[in-house]
């Protein structure tokens, strides 16, 4: 409400003056108790007062004569804008309140809506109008105790728009006039410009991350003519906010033992759909059947629930809020959605095979470990399956004890092996409908005779100890060491800096360049590989193949395998390409009988592409310069090293049945990222 | 009522001056030296004498990224024709970014070099992936995947490989370059970076905005920090560490430990004036 001299810029004849009116009924049939608070402005800070408090009685009126009180609050000759607050006790809708400012001689009257104040994510205005003498003043209040940074935005003909930035103080007021930011012709922050000749619109308050943010503030307006004396409220206030939400699987099953993460969705009115799964309240209709956080969805026992997840959310109000019975954004109204579902029996899983080494013309009694086989007797398949047969021992939900057969004859070879559950308690296995299957993923066992031969395994290994690389690591520059060192996230952003980016941040000096490659070896490297490694092991690998199951998934074959993330961001093995890849040698199977009738491997590595990129960056090379890094192993009839060509990168341990027996070193760090081209050999080349 | 007019030409001016003095002041220095003990050598990135050995090896292809950031950073308008040929040439679309990023940065006014650069950035902008990574209750990173971003890849039926690397690495350095490009165009792009469920993503967002000396989204950075995890809006933080405003040293000061916020401060008293300069 105005009080005192009206403010220059809105137009009125001098000597116009504004007095604050507020007349009050009860229109319940108790009493009601009204604590009325004023707030106002001197300078940019906001002051409060609180004002005598009363008791309306059933079916009262009171003209609070608000002029007096405001003036009891020594706030006599005060220019300017205030705000009351009615703190009130007695029913819902109890209280009727009309009040507004009115000039000394009555001849501009503006009335106020009094509004109670609720969240939104914004507020929009239908309305507003700067033609023939018309303007429309904005009042903006802030109730709330701290700052609040806020973004008007006016929409005019022609999709245009023009955002201006507003910040209010705690309890602070501020009031503008739409003319007078047309008239400005000030670029807004995306550089618009409203035509001068723009007359009317439309506008929206929302905070500077739009929907994203939640504000709670006033916005009252009025669109007057000073010329004229008219005064009119032709415009309409709408809360912005959700309009619709649901879970997403609908309905949704989730296996005995397993866990589905859910997903609770609210779509506000503009259409944007938010993921609100983290920050809802999430609840599960029975918790002997599935358990719930975060939408995470973990089923405990064989049934039925209903799932429900909710937030307390800033709602759409459809129509005007003036409109409103209780004249205030709908907010603070939780937001519900639910799911049936239900929870259904699991997948067999094997975690675990003992002894996994079965030897030909023998039977081995073994221990299959894992869940979900049933209590009915459980089936076992193997891959191929014409020489083995099995008796089943003991069994129940998590252990299976079997004797195993294998024919005599049966040649060396991988068997996959997996369990059928067959059901719990003569009931047959019921996986629902989300595609859980009676039988479990293979897990591989080997078959093989008694080892004889020589069987040579190669493991390849990225060593963080090179020869050059001193531990501790010599200090760099400290931006460069702190960027590195200092949390994950930081060192990532070093690290898509040089690598994607391709800037070569916060490399200065050559020691800053030997620092940053250092460092990519040492926290890029693998464990050592143990002294000995499981017959089955070597079988996977095959004869003399390079092997490595360090920082991969297993296997074998000819992978040099993953290196850990040097930032830590990420697992070991889902960085596949940051410092070492393995590449299948292009002489197929990287094992072969040289010329001289020897038996020899090639072994083949290279950085990956991140650690390409990030290398050039570094060391101030052209790309494709990073080299292919080939090395020959030799091997006698005995399976012994004999010969090596190079060991440049990485480390080579070479195992004879299982036993290590040489290891070839890498190169130095500095050696290796020296290296501008790729060295191999050909198959004749071997001596 | 106030509206802040941005001019981004005064950013221009003042990075073309920094340039000339930081030129000056690495002569100096080498000279000053010559009578002593061996100077440290410096990298080649950061050693401003290879900026003509940097032209030749772009116009002879011979050349990655580090020779284009060094010519760029020395505003050496002279390799223009040269990058717009490599730009034609050049396969790997992250060297090909930092040529369009180059040319954008260096004054080129065909938009198709910028076009690239968006095209490349807005499938990360646009990515609703989950944050990639964990992180406890005091804000602690901690290596992922997260949960969520499992969920996010089994609902999305994505393939696994170069999950990990693509969120943390690559989508980033693609946000990047639009911030190095140095061009006001990225301001809203970079702004909605800081929208992103991916924390790398923001982290990118933040230094870009900070490398364009972007003042007026000093409070988008900092409600970036505000909503993140605690290492997190460290790391948003170090952007706000270039603006020469007070309230954005204030939330260095609140959000970076002590002694890291010194050691950035010092770099920026020694010439690092945004977050991608080599000083």
């Amino acid at each position: 409400m105005m009080t005192g001299a009206a403010d220059p810029m809105m137009r009125f004849p001098t000597g116009t003056r504004f007095t604050p009116y507020s007349v009050l009924r009860n229109v319940s049939d108790t009493t009601v108790s009204i604590q009325p608070k004023l707030y106002w402005m001197e300078g940019a800070v906001s002051h409060s007062a609180l004002l005598p408090g009363l008791a309306l009685l059933p079916y009262h009126s009171v003209n609070m004569n608000l002029a007096s009180l405001v003036a009891s609050a020594g706030l006599g000759n005060f220019n300017g804008e205030v705000n009351v607050i009615f703190d009130y006790q007695g029913k819902l809708r109890a209280l009727l309140i009309d009040t507004g400012s009115v000039d000394q001689k009555n001849t501009y009257v503006f009335e106020t809506h009094t509004t109670a104040i609720l969240e939104s994510v914004a507020k929009t205005m239908s309305y507003w109008d700067t033609a023939d003498g018309d303007d429309t003043m904005i009042t903006l209040w802030n109730p709330a105790d701290e700052p609040q940074s806020l973004v008007f935005t006016l929409f005019y003909a022609g999709g245009g728009h023009y955002s201006f930035p507003v910040t209010l103080g705690p309890k602070a007021t501020q009031m503008f006039n739409i003319s007078e930011i047309v008239q400005s012709q000030v670029p807004d922050n995306d550089g618009n410009i409203i035509p001068a000749t723009t007359q009317e619109g439309s506008a929206e308050l929302t905070g500077p991350l739009g929907e994203a943010q939640h504000i709670l503030v006033s916005i009252d307006a009025g669109i007057y003519n000073a010329q004229k004396a008219l005064c009119s409220t032709g415009y309409c206030i709408t809360c912005q906010g959700a309009e619709d939400e649901w879970v997403d699987a609908n309905p949704f099953a989730v296996a005995l033992g397993l866990a589905t993460q859910q997903t609770f969705t609210v779509q506000y009115h503009s259409g944007t759909e938010y993921n609100l799964t983290s920050t809802a309240t999430w609840s599960s209709s029975s918790s002997g059947v599935a358990t719930v956080s975060a939408g995470m969805v973990t089923g405990v026992g064989i049934g039925s629930l209903t799932l429900q997840a909710s937030s307390d959310e800033p709602q759409y109000s459809y129509t005007c809020y003036q409109a409103n019975p209780d004249s205030h954004c709908p907010g603070g109204v939780i937001v519900t959605g639910s799911s049936p579902g239900s929870v259904v029996d699991s997948t067999p899983i094997i975690t675990g095979i003992a002894p996994s080494d079965w030897i030909a013309a023998a039977t081995t009694q073994v221990t299959f470990s894992g869940q979900y086989f049933g209590t009915n007797a459980p089936t076992i398949s193997f891959s191929p399956s014409s020489s083995i047969s099995y008796t089943l021992s003991t069994y129940n939900d998590t252990q299976i004890v079997a004797s195993i057969t294998v024919a005599p004859g049966t040649p060396n070879e991988e068997v996959s092996v997996s369990v059928t559950n067959n059901g719990y308690a003569g009931s047959a296995f019921n996986g629902g409908s989300v595609g859980e299957s009676p039988t479990s993923a293979p897990i591989y066992a080997s078959v093989h005779a008694p080892i004889g031969a020589p069987e040579v395994t190669v493991i390849a290994w990225v060593n963080g100890n090179a020869t050059d690389l001193m531990p501790p690591l010599p200090a760099g520059n400290q931006t460069l060491v702190t960027q590195l060192n200092s949390t994950p996230s930081t060192c990532g952003a070093e690290l898509f800096a040089w690598s994607v980016l391709l800037s070569p941040v916060n490399i200065v000096t050559s020691t800053d360049q030997a620092y940053a490659n250092d460092w990519l070896i040492k926290y890029s490297a693998n464990t050592a590989p143990p002294p000995t490694i499981t017959p089955s092991a070597q079988l996977a690998a095959g004869n003399f193949r390079l092997y490595n199951d360090f920082g991969g998934t297993g296997g074998g074959g000819v992978k040099v395998g993953s290196t850990p993330d040097p930032c830590g961001l990420s697992v070991p093995t889902t960085i596949l390409n940051w410092l070492a890849t393995g590449q299948p040698s292009q002489y197929n199977g990287a094992s072969a009988t040289s010329p001289s009738g020897k038996i020899y491997q090639l072994a083949e590595g290279r950085a990956g592409t991140m650690a390409q990129n990030g290398f050039y960056t570094i060391n101030g090379r052209a790309a494709g310069s990073m080299p292919w890094i080939w090395s020959t192993i030799e091997f006698d009839s005995l399976g012994n090293p004999t010969y090596s060509d190079v060991g440049m990168f990485p480390t080579y341990s070479v195992y004879v049945n299982g036993t290590l027996v040489y290891t070839y070193g890498q190169t130095t760090v500095a050696n290796f990222f020296s290296q501008n081209q790729t060295y191999q050999r050909t198959p004749s080349q071997i001596p | 009522m106030s509206i802040t007019i941005k001019s981004y030409s005064f950013h221009a001016i003042g990075y073309v001056l920094h340039i000339l003095v930081c030129s000056a002041l690495l002569g100096g220095t080498a000279c000053g030296q010559a009578q002593q003990s061996p100077p440290e050598k410096l990298a080649y990135g950061a050693d401003m004498a290879n900026v003509p050995d940097a032209i030749a090896k772009i116009k002879s292809g011979e050349f990655g990224g580090v020779h284009v950031d060094l010519v760029t950073r020395a505003g050496a308008v002279e390799a223009i024709p040269a990058l717009q040929e490599q730009f034609r040439h050049v396969g790997d679309p992250l060297l090909k970014a930092k040529i369009a990023a180059a040319l954008v940065r260096l004054g080129d006014k065909d938009d198709s070099y910028w076009n690239y650069l968006v095209k490349l950035a807005t499938p990360a902008l646009e990515s609703d992936a989950p944050d990639f990574t964990n992180h406890d209750e005091r804000g602690k990173t901690l290596p992922g995947p997260s949960p969520q971003f499992e969920a996010w890849v089994k609902n999305h039926n994505l393939p696994t490989d170069g999950l990990a690397e693509n969120t943390l690495y690559v989508f980033p350095g693609e946000v990047a370059f639009l911030g190095w490009s140095r061009d006001p165009r990225a301001v809203p792009f970079l702004r909605q970076a800081l929208l992103s469920p991916n924390y790398q993503i923001e982290i990118a967002g933040a230094l870009g905005l900070a490398e364009i000396g972007q003042k007026d989204s000093i409070p988008f950075i900092i409600n970036a920090c505000k909503k993140a995890p605690a290492e997190v809006a460290a790391t948003i933080a170090e952007s706000l560490v270039y603006f020469d405003d007070p309230e954005a040293q204030s939330a260095v000061d609140q959000y970076i430990p002590k002694d890291t916020a010194k050691i950035y401060r010092d770099a920026k008293s020694r010439g690092k004036k945004t977050p991608w300069t080599i000083y």
